[in-house]
């Protein structure tokens, strides 16, 4: 860590093809090549003894998901985590700092305040707080629940914390108890109006698709910096209504350009979670335009991290299949691979028609937690995708 | 450290935009106003651009703390 006269930090790390370096104004992360982490004035790395220069695995993930408790009094009847009580081996707060600590050894640039309701944990400003200080910029959604002007402003020590709403009035409730709007409503409000950067968290299923156009108007109004757009998937209480809520093929197909045309009407970014990159990539947009921003398909356990609140590590927030990693462990885990290694590495065994797809290394087979659940396996493409969908009506397979 | 009269060839690679609220997913920027659709390679060269000259205002100022 390098610190300037003005208090600025230069937050980095290494890599095979150089470095990656953290801003926080404006924020971003820059995947630097080896001769501009040179110039810097950064030195040089053991990590550079290797003619491999691309971009691919990482040394660690660049952001994990940190859940902190499973307790949530809102008890969403679609929650991916089953939320509602306490569940045994809750870290204590000192547990999660040493957490935090390992997180920062590793150089994790950002985390994910998760739950349960991380807000149902008396600690959570001092667990963000305390992960500055650690250089990891802390991140949080909220449902609305608890929120007041005091709260709100004590959220200024998130980096974005995004409130979900997945529609506006009687559209909002179509998977969240409906009297959670109002709520959800002047959570957006009273952050905004404390300067957090606030944005709007939608989950798009089969029924709050149609109320995506409203809900641009809504952020547009209300100042949200954007809309997130996250896929329903198949986890926890979510797999009991999955088939009557998840998108049709037809909205899957709908989806971006829809999207396109809404962002440019409404003028408000968005942003798409990563299981929406098959949804993308269907439209065959150019491979050039992958090339310097960064747009993630499935990077679970490279780029990205889960981790339980008893500690235990996953690849990612849908896959539970973990490997009984200790969080505390994860350091050696990475250095020995022995941890991830197969969906880390799932390009170099994908089948067809991943295999021969021209976006396989952006897209990476689409969800593997929609895999998992619809095929039993992880490893199979995501059945969801429009290419692999189209491709198994043809060779008349179920994938 | 390379004096700053020399040419500098290093590059910036790939930029993640902004901050991930989600706790259960990773999240890409993929409509950027005003563009229509994808950033286009215009946008990302500007971008580029203005990530380097942070990144050197950055060293700047570290190397007038030392």
């Amino acid at each position: 860590m390098k610190i300037s006269k003005k208090g600025k930090k230069l937050n980095y790390r290494f890599e095979n093809f150089g470095g990656i370096i953290a801003n926080n104004d404006p924020p971003f992360l820059a995947f630097a090549d080896r001769n501009y982490m040179r110039e810097l004035g950064l030195g040089e790395s053991e990590l550079w003894h290797t003619s491999d220069e691309s971009i691919g695995l990482l040394s660690a993930p660049t952001e994990v998901h940190f859940s902190i408790t499973e307790r949530c009094s809102v008890r969403c009847k679609h929650c991916y985590v089953d939320a509602g009580e306490q569940t045994p081996g809750e870290l204590d707060v000192e547990s999660l700092k040493r957490a935090l600590d390992i997180l920062s050894e590793m150089k994790v640039f950002h985390i994910a305040f998760a739950g349960g309701d991380a807000m149902e944990r008396p600690e959570l400003f001092e667990l963000a707080q305390y992960a500055r200080s650690k250089c990891i910029v802390p991140n949080y959604t909220v449902s609305g629940i608890n929120m007041n002007a005091e709260v709100a402003q004590k959220m200024r020590i998130f980096g974005q914390v995004n409130v979900s709403i997945d529609g506006v009035g009687e559209k909002y409730g179509a998977l969240r108890p409906q009297r959670m709007f109002k709520l959800a409503d002047k959570a957006v409000d009273l952050l905004v109006e404390a300067g957090v950067p606030t944005g709007i968290n939608c989950l798009v299923s089969r029924r709050t698709f149609e109320g995506i156009e409203e809900l641009f108007k809504y952020a547009k109004a209300k100042k949200a910096n954007h809309i997130s757009f996250l896929r329903f998937k198949p986890a926890g209480r979510a797999k009991r209504f999955y088939e009557k809520e998840k998108i049709t093929h037809q909205q899957a197909i709908d989806f971006m350009p829809m999207l396109k045309e809404l962002s440019a009407k409404y003028k408000l970014n968005i942003k798409t979670d990563c299981s929406f990159m098959p949804m993308i990539c269907y439209h065959r947009p150019p491979l050039d335009s992958f090339e310097t921003v960064t747009s993630y398909g499935c990077e679970a356990g490279n780029v990205l991290m889960g981790m339980k609140s008893d500690g235990r590590v996953t690849a990612c927030s849908f896959l539970n299949n973990a490997p009984n990693i200790s969080i505390l462990d994860l350091k050696s885990a990475l250095q020995n691979r022995n941890c991830f290694e197969k969906i880390r590495n799932w390009t170099k065994t994908a089948v067809e028609p991943c295999k021969s797809c021209e976006y396989l290394n952006i897209c990476k087979g689409g969800c593997h937690g929609v895999a998992e659940y619809i095929t039993g396996s992880l490893y199979k493409p995501d059945p969801e995708c429009p290419f692999v969908a189209e491709y198994a009506d043809k060779h008349n397979l179920k994938i | 450290m390379i004096a700053s009269a020399e040419k500098k060839t290093g590059k910036v690679l790939k930029i993640q935009c902004g901050y991930n609220a989600n706790s259960g997913s990773l999240a890409s920027f993929v409509v950027a106003l005003p563009v229509p659709f994808m950033i286009t390679i215009t946008a990302l060269g500007a971008l580029t651009a203005l990530v380097s000259s942070i990144l050197l205002s950055r060293l700047a100022q570290r190397n007038s703390a030392k």
